[in-house]
This record gives structure tokens, C-alpha cells and sequence, in this order.
């Protein structure tokens, strides 16, 4: 579903130079699986989640989503995707009903087929006993429930999501993770970036360490684990990301 | 483009604008119902304030009242409107100053016997002009002082035996031919285009904002970038309703406003003036103000797409309110219409409007302030769409309006090419020390040599070119440790380029003397400027031609080109394509020059300094190309000056004529011989070869600009 080959995202630096946000990244996600991108603020998720949802384009490298090349043909990679960050908002003006409407109208949904399926993922998420209330009225965690729905409201194989429970209480992250790993089962392919360890190795089938714009390792816990000789993810992480851990 | 994606769009951004309240208070309740009730409330005040003062006497002193015995009888009747004040007052000035008197009227000794036997006397007015009724007091005094000198003719002429009636020669009477609908659009004209361009920005301003700044703020913009609605269907859905808005609030007031002053205009003449509004009219000047609504709709939604918040993007929309208020400038001047101001921003439509509102319209002026003020929509829309397009436009840290440059390098030692704002922060200390000292110099020079005067010319280039242009720049790359070889293209070059750089600087000159004086035929220069202008080239001409010549081409090809194609072409190039950065370089460097006049010209010339540099990636040939040309069109003119005198060259400067002679046609052949040879030898030396690496460093200042994480 996604394979990446090469990525890379270079800026300018303010004083002249060139800052490598993302350098030579290659890595694959099948169908079903969430695939983790672990690593510390600053280490690239961000800038590799965005190119791989075309908002930057890539300084070189490759990439296709769900069959579709990434520079080629952008617009079917749109389509394809569903994308949520932490910094996803919603249109306070309006209620979830009408913000999935407007983003499957937009994504070419129409008539009797987007009602139906704006019904359904109201459904999926138990958002219909406030799907009529306007956005600014909802809890946090109910908003969180919408953006997931409107990630989703188009049935889109590909799943990205950018630290998506960052800011969030243990409670509404959990909410967030299940309806993740409910959508891995339901055979979506998950890009899941993240800096928490825990979550990583729960909701994780492969990851992906990135550190200073690079993919450091990646592979299942066990294979991480045993190709850093470390005992767990933790220890695996911080061999690759060449920090010491600090005893807590 | 497809329009159900933006009938989807737009219809989303007008669900969400009919649900703000505030966007709906400022487009309909402020024309509709505080802006009426305002103006009506003020006109009242206003009124009953005006009636107050007309009727309440002015109080006066008369000084040596016995002395004219007719003006204090004229003063002491009701109609004269004043007041005569019996009691000498201790202190005048102080009286009038404290309001307790409103006029003294110094009046000689025996000043009526005197007058009445044909001597001239003098009566001095004393009042105070800085209170509200100073004005109402001086008309109400003048007016018996009229009367009075009018009743001492009449004495005259009685004794010399000649009748009153010598004084009537002639009886006037006014026929006014305007229609009332033009007598009113006359009124309107005055604040129709500030009310049309000032409120269409404000209706703009909020839907421009949220669609932007606001999306941004709360991460739903980068939620539509990921959906498959292109960038352009979104800004023009987004756009379109901006505009909308834009147009609907002032077209409101337009209404409004018209209705309004109708009413305070009938109010304030009593029904003795017949006014009418023409609804063609008002129509016709609204569709005269669509493109520059359009051009501030685009400039909203600029200021929302830079900014990083939405109390940013506020700041950044207070001085875009300041640009519609050019109109009211030009209102209050009221300019006669030329070609030129026709095709300027805000003021064609200002303009225009004004012909429309009092029916003195024509096809040919309306369709060139029309597609003028469409050609700068456009270039708005196309700004506004090539932002939109940034991909660094859900970067919350995205600092396009950056201040960052204007900090010291670390002391690391690392030096650093310089940031658009710094470059900007260097263009504008240096334009406002020449906007204030400049001026100065010829002053400052007269305390060391007191032939100052002769040496004017000389004095102020020495001063502009190197303390207030050369000076400021190498100030600031000294301070923010600027690489200087990149920042000022300081490397060498092929003769080649050299060569064709001279031969194009020379060839221009009479180049741009033709497009100048054809520029003169439609759009004549300002009389005065032209004539100031001449006052300080021609004498220094005529004198020291050689020195003038050299010193110029000089001094402006090195100091203007280490300025304009140093640091801030190099920012602009760092932050924009190269053909951006050249284009705003030189309307920078045409602008600087304060000459509206001479801007298109010297804009075309800066264009091909900042393409040389750019593609040589050298500041010599520039250097070279800038003096050269400076230098030849003062040599052509230094020869006018011999063949015909300075007197006349002075004298016709001001004259708006072109004539082509035989010497000027010669000109303009060896001219256009040079061009093509300069062209050819830039083309070839220029063109890319396996060796070119001094092209490199400027490629790579093209790069796009700076983001986190």
C-alpha cells in the first residue's frame, strides 16, 4: 500500500546553508498493518508524513500510496488517504454532520452514496447523538471522534496519522487507539507516527526509528530489538537513536 | 478547474460566514443602520452648531470708536451680527486668547476724516484663529468693514459730484448648467471613493481572515490540502466569497451613504437646492470600483495567508486599510485627469469615479482606468494565488514576513547571506535618509564653503550616493555579518560581459530619452519638479560638464548597484524565482528615486542591471552597464545644453513637447547598433558552459525557504 524509496526533504537554512529534514527514507506498509514512524521531536515524522500526503514535495526520492506515484498523479494519492494530525482542527461553525458531508462532497462523493456513507461512519464512531450539535460545543474527545470520522469518511485504504492523541487524556487516546486498530483489522494500512514508546509497541505490527531526518532501523519489535542486541523497544530506541536512557 | 468542487467550497465558507455574527454585523448593520445613524447624528450636531454660531453676535472692541463714528454705527446694527464692546479691554491679546472677547478692530486717530479726505488708512483685524468661531467672526467682521469702506466710496464720489451708481458697472447673474443629479454627484464624488474602497476592504477583511489565518490557526487548512480539491479551486472558492462580501458591504454603503447625504445636503440647504441621485451613475462608478475591491479583497487575503495568527494578521491588515485612503487624498486635491494618473492604482479609480458621479465621463478614460485597475487585480490575484500555492502554507512555523534576519549572526562566526527583512529594514533607513537629509546637504556645505550654491549638484551626490546609499549597506553587512562576497556578487566576470554590460548601458541612454519624451506626450511631468530638476543639472552641466559626467556614472553605477543589486536583490533572490526577485529589485531601486514620473523607465533599466547580475552572477558588469548609462544621457544632454544654451534648455524642460531630429534619429541608430552588439556579446559570454560554476551560487539562493520540523 505505501512504499517509499529514497525520500528526502531539504530546506534551506536562514543562515545559508541546507538543513535535511528527511534524508534517503525508504520503508513499506501493507494492508492491515500500522506501520509506526518512532521517533523524538524534530526527527522527520512530520515533514515524511506530509510529503507522503503531498502537502511538501519531496527534494528526491520516490514514493507510491495504494498504487499511485507520489509526484505523478497527487491528486488520486489525496484520495486514496486519510489523514489526521495533532494539529487537525474542525470547523467550529459547523456540526459533524456537516463537516462529513463537506469532506466527502469533496473527496467526489455525492447524492444518495455520500448520505449513506456520512450515516454509516456516524454510526462507526457513535457520533449521531451529537452529530447535529455544532463543533465548538463538543468535548474534546468527541472532536476527536469526528476527525477520525472525517479522515475515514471517504473509505480511503491508507491510513496517516500524526501523533494523533498528542495533547489528548489517557482516556480519549484510548478511544483513538482502538478505533485505529479497528480500522488496521478492518484491513487499512496505518502510517502511525509517534514519540510515546508505549504506544508504539502496543499498536505497532512493524516500526520505523527516524532520528535527525534519517530511518535509523526499522522492523518488528523483535527483529529492532535483536538487531540493537536490546532487551525491549525502549532500550532498542535509544541504542538506535545513539542516547543514553535516563534512569527513572 | 471544476466547479462543483468550488460550488462545495464556497458554500461551506458561506454557511460558516452567515453563522458569524460579526462578519454579518459589518457587512449589513454597519451600513445599514449605524453608519446612516451616525451620519445623521453627526450632520444634526453639526447643523445646530453651524445655526448657533451664525446667530450669536460677535463681540468686538472698537478701538478709538470715536474716530470712525459710521463703523461703530455699522457695527452697532442687528443685521452686522457682532456686538460692540463699550469696555477698552486691559489686555487684547489675552481677552481674545480667553474667548471673553471675539475681535478687536484697531482703528487711527481721525481714521473716517482722514479717509473721507482720500487718505489711506489702515485698520488692523485682531482675532483669535485657533477657536471654532473665528471663522464666523471674521466673515461676520469683514463683511461690516466691506460695508463701511463701500459707504466711504460713496462719500467720495458724492463730494467729487460723481453718483453711487458708477460703482454697479455691470450686473452679474449665474446660471448654473449642471443638472441636480450632477450638482449632487458633485458632492458625492468628494467621499464616494474613499467610502467604496474603505468599506469594500473591511467587508473583505474578516471573510479573508478566517479563510485563512484562521484556517490555519485551527488546523482545518491542512485538512482540505489533503483532500483532492486542487489549490486553486480552493482560493477561488475562498476568494469568490471574500469578494462577494467585499462588494456586498460597499455596495451597502454606496446606498447607503448616497441616501444619507442626500438627506444632510437637503437638510443643510433648506430645499433652496435641488438634488437627485442618478442611479446609472451610482451604478456605473460601482462597476468602476469592482477591480480595485477585487485588488483589496486580494491584498486581505495576502495579509491572511503571511501571517501566522490571527492578531498578526490584523497588524498586518492595519496599514492595507491605510492604501484606500490615497483616495480621499486625491479627492481632496481633485487632479486633472491624464493618461498617466489613469493607470495608477486606487487613484484611476478615485478618479473615475469622480468623472462619473458628475456626468464628465468618457469611453476612452473609463476603459483605461477599468482594464488599468483589472491588470493590478490580476497581479494581486496571481500574488495571493502563488502564496496559496506555498507549500509551506500549513508550516505553523512559516515566517514568509520574517524578522529574524535583522539579528545578529551567532558569534560563532558564521556569516550569513541576508534575509528579506533585513534587506528591507536597509531599504528603508536608507529611503528615509534621503527623504530627510538629503534635502540638507547643499545646507550643511554652505557652513564650509560659501559658494555652496554653485557646487549643488556635486555637494548632494557626494552625500546621497555614499553616506546615505553606499554607507547604510556595508553599515549593515558589517553588523549582521554578511558574507560579503555572495551578498554583493563582488567576483569577477568574462570581458566579454564587460564588454556587452558598457555597450548596452551606453546604448540605452537614447533609448530611454525617446520612451521619456513619449511618456511626456501622454502623461506630462509636474511643471515644478521638471523645473527644480533643471535648476540643479543644467548650471552644474554647463559648467563642469566632464566633472559632472564622470562623477555621476561614477558614483550612482558603484554605490546604487553594491545597494540594489547587493543585498537586496541577493534577499529577494534567496526567497523568490529570479525574474520575482529582478522585477521587485527594480521597482525598489525605481521607487527610491521619488520620481512617479520616471519610475517605468528606470524600473526597465533596473530589470536588465538585475538580470545581468543574476545570470552573471557578478556586480561589474552592472556596475559598469549603470554608469555608462547615467554617464551618455548626461553627455547628450551636456551637448543639447551647448548647442541651444542653458536658458533654453531650462525654459523647455518644463514643456510638456516631443520632437524627433535629424541628431536624435542618429542617436537612436548608434543606440540600437550598441544594444544589439552589447546583447550579443552578454548572450554569448553568458551562455552556459561546464566551466560556469560562478552561475552557482545564485541558483542555489533560488531554493525555497526555510521550515521546521
Amino acid at each position: 500500500m505505501i512504499r517509499v524509496h529514497q525520500l528526502s526533504k531539504i530546506y534551506e537554512d536562514p543562515d545559508g546553508g541546507e538543513i535535511a529534514a528527511v534524508q534517503d527514507a525508504s520503508f513499506c506498509c501493507n494492508a492491515g498493518e500500522i506501520y509506526g514512524l518512532l521517533g523524538p521531536n524534530g526527527a522527520g515524522k512530520t515533514t515524511t508524513l506530509r510529503c507522503l500526503a503531498t502537502i511538501l514535495t519531496p527534494t528526491s526520492g520516490s514514493a507510491t500510496i495504494a498504487g499511485h506515484d507520489l509526484l505523478r498523479d497527487p491528486e488520486a494519492v489525496r484520495r486514496s488517504i486519510g489523514f489526521l494530525s495533532a494539529n487537525s482542527g474542525l470547523y467550529a461553525r459547523l456540526t459533524p454532520r456537516e463537516t462529513l458531508e463537506f469532506f466527502a462532497a469533496l473527496q467526489g462523493l455525492r447524492g444518495e452514496r455520500l448520505h449513506a456513507r456520512v450515516e454509516h461512519v456516524l454510526k462507526l464512531f457513535d457520533i449521531t447523538s451529537y452529530a447535529d450539535r455544532p463543533n465548538d460545543r463538543l468535548s474534546t474527545g468527541m472532536k476527536q471522534r469526528v476527525s477520525l470520522a472525517r479522515a475515514v469518511v471517504h473509505d480511503p485504504p491508507v491510513l496517516m496519522l500524526d501523533e494523533p492523541t498528542t495533547g489528548l487524556d489517557p482516556v480519549v487516546s484510548r478511544t483513538v487507539e482502538e478505533a485505529v486498530l479497528e480500522l488496521a483489522r478492518a484491513g487499512k494500512c496505518v502510517l502511525f507516527s509517534t514519540h510515546l514508546l508505549p504506544q508504539a509497541e502496543e499498536l505497532c505490527t512493524r516500526i520505523g526509528v527516524i532520528g535527525g531526518g534519517r530511518l535509523l532501523g526499522e522492523g518488528s519489535i523483535a527483529q529492532l530489538c535483536a538487531r540493537t542486541g536490546a532487551d525491549n523497544l525502549r532500550e532498542a530506541f535509544f541504542s538506535l537513536v545513539g542516547e543514553v536512557p535516563r534512569a527513572v | 478547474m471544476r466547479f462543483e468542487v468550488v460550488k462545495t467550497v464556497f458554500l461551506k465558507e458561506l454557511r460558516e460566514m452567515l453563522r458569524d455574527r460579526r462578519s454579518l454585523v459589518v457587512m449589513f448593520g454597519l451600513p445599514l443602520l449605524l453608519y446612516p445613524l451616525l451620519a445623521i447624528g453627526i450632520t444634526g450636531m453639526g447643523l445646530k452648531r453651524q445655526k448657533e454660531l451664525r446667530e450669536q453676535p460677535a463681540r468686538v472692541f472698537l478701538e478709538h470708536a470715536d474716530a470712525a463714528p459710521r463703523l461703530r454705527e455699522l457695527i452697532g446694527q442687528k443685521e452686522s451680527g457682532l456686538e460692540l464692546e463699550t469696555a477698552a479691554p486691559s489686555d487684547p491679546d489675552a481677552e481674545l486668547r480667553a474667548g471673553k472677547l471675539d475681535a478687536v478692530l484697531h482703528v487711527p486717530l481721525l481714521a473716517e476724516q482722514r479717509a473721507l479726505a482720500g487718505e489711506d488708512v489702515e485698520i488692523r483685524l485682531q482675532l483669535n484663529r485657533s477657536r471654532t468661531e473665528a471663522k464666523f467672526v471674521e466673515d461676520k467682521v469683514r463683511k461690516t468693514i466691506s460695508d463701511y469702506e463701500r459707504w466711504l466710496i460713496e462719500q467720495r464720489l458724492q463730494r467729487l459730484g460723481v453718483p453711487a451708481t458708477v460703482l454697479k458697472p455691470l450686473k452679474t447673474e449665474t446660471d448654473d448648467v449642471a443638472t441636480s443629479d450632477q450638482r449632487f454627484g458633485k458632492v458625492l464624488a468628494a467621499a464616494l471613493p474613499v467610502i467604496l474602497l474603505m468599506t469594500g476592504m473591511l467587508g473583505a477583511l474578516f471573510p479573508a481572515l478566517n479563510a485563512t489565518t484562521t484556517e490555519r490557526e485551527l488546523g482545518t487548512l491542512e485538512t482540505l490540502l489533503v483532500t483532492p480539491v486542487g489549490r486553486t479551486e480552493l482560493l477561488v472558492a475562498k476568494g469568490s466569497l471574500v469578494l462577494l462580501c467585499g462588494l456586498l458591504t460597499a455596495g451597502l454603503n454606496m446606498l447607503s451613504m448616497a441616501l444619507v447625504l442626500l438627506r444632510s445636503v437637503s437638510l443643510a440647504s433648506q430645499g433652496t437646492e435641488s438634488l437627485r441621485i442618478s442611479v446609472g451613475a451610482l451604478s456605473l462608478a460601482f462597476l468602476a470600483a469592482v477591480p480595485a475591491i477585487i485588488f483589496f479583497s486580494a491584498l486581505v487575503l495576502i495579509a491572511g495567508l503571511l501571517a501566522r495568527n490571527f492578531r498578526e494578521a490584523n497588524s498586518f491588515a492595519t496599514p492595507c486599510m491605510l492604501v484606500p485612503m490615497a483616495a480621499m487624498a486625491v479627492g481632496f486635491m481633485e487632479p486633472p485627469l491624464s493618461a498617466g494618473l489613469l493607470v495608477t492604482p486606487v487613484v484611476s479609480t478615485t478618479l473615475i469615479i469622480r468623472e462619473v458621479m458628475t456626468a464628465h465621463v468618457s469611453v476612452r478614460a473609463f476603459v483605461l482606468a477599468f482594464v488599468s485597475s483589472c491588470v493590478y487585480a490580476g497581479l494581486m490575484l496571481s500574488l495571493a494565488g502563488r502564496l496559496f500555492s506555498s507549500e509551506q502554507l500549513v508550516n505553523p512555523a512559516w515566517e514568509p514576513i520574517s524578522m529574524k534576519g535583522l539579528r545578529r549572526a551567532t558569534a560563532r562566526g558564521v556569516r550569513r547571506l541576508p534575509a528579506v527583512d533585513s534587506a528591507l529594514t536597509l531599504f528603508a533607513v536608507s529611503l528615509l535618509l534621503l527623504f530627510y537629509v538629503s534635502p540638507s546637504w547643499p545646507v550643511l556645505w554652505s557652513h564650509v564653503d560659501p559658494n555652496a550654491d554653485r557646487h549643488k549638484l556635486l555637494v548632494t551626490l557626494f552625500g546621497n550616493e555614499l553616506l546615505l546609499i553606499l554607507a547604510p549597506a556595508l553599515f549593515f553587512a558589517w553588523l549582521a555579518r554578511w558574507r560579503w562576497a555572495q551578498t554583493f556578487s563582488w567576483r569577477p566576470t568574462r570581458l566579454g560581459v564587460l564588454g556587452g554590460a558598457a555597450l548596452v548601458g551606453i546604448g540605452l541612454a537614447p533609448w530611454i530619452n525617446l520612451l521619456s519624451g513619449l511618456q511626456q506626450m501622454f502623461w506630462p511631468r509636474d511643471p515644478e519638479s521638471a523645473r527644480m530638476e533643471a535648476e540643479l543639472m543644467v548650471p552644474a552641466l554647463a559648467q563642469h560638464p566632464v566633472l559632472v559626467i564622470v562623477t555621476v556614472g561614477l558614483l550612482a553605477g558603484i554605490c546604487e548597484e553594491l545597494f540594489y543589486r547587493g543585498p537586496l536583490q541577493t534577499a529577494f533572490l534567496r526567497r523568490l524565482p529570479p525574474w520575482g526577485a529582478i522585477v521587485i529589485t527594480a521597482l525598489l531601486f525605481a521607487g527610491i528615486h521619488l520620481d512617479l514620473h520616471g519610475m517605468a523607465l528606470r524600473a526597465l533599466l533596473g530589470m536588465f542591471l538585475g538580470w545581468i547580475v543574476w545570470r552573471s552572477a557578478s556586480i561589474f558588469p552592472a556596475m559598469l552597464a549603470h554608469g555608462l548609462y547615467d554617464s551618455t544621457a548626461l553627455a547628450l544632454a551636456a551637448w543639447t545644453i551647448r548647442r541651444h544654451g542653458a536658458e533654453r534648455v531650462m525654459t523647455e524642460t518644463s514643456i510638456p513637447s516631443f520632437h524627433l531630429t535629424a541628431s536624435d534619429a542618429a542617436q537612436l541608430i548608434a543606440g540600437a547598433l550598441l544594444l544589439a552588439a552589447g546583447w550579443y556579446f552578454c548572450r554569448k559570454s553568458l551562455r552556459p558552459g561546464p566551466q560556469d560554476i560562478a552561475a552557482e551560487p545564485h541558483a542555489a539562493l533560488a531554493a525555497p525557504p526555510a521550515v521546521a520540523d
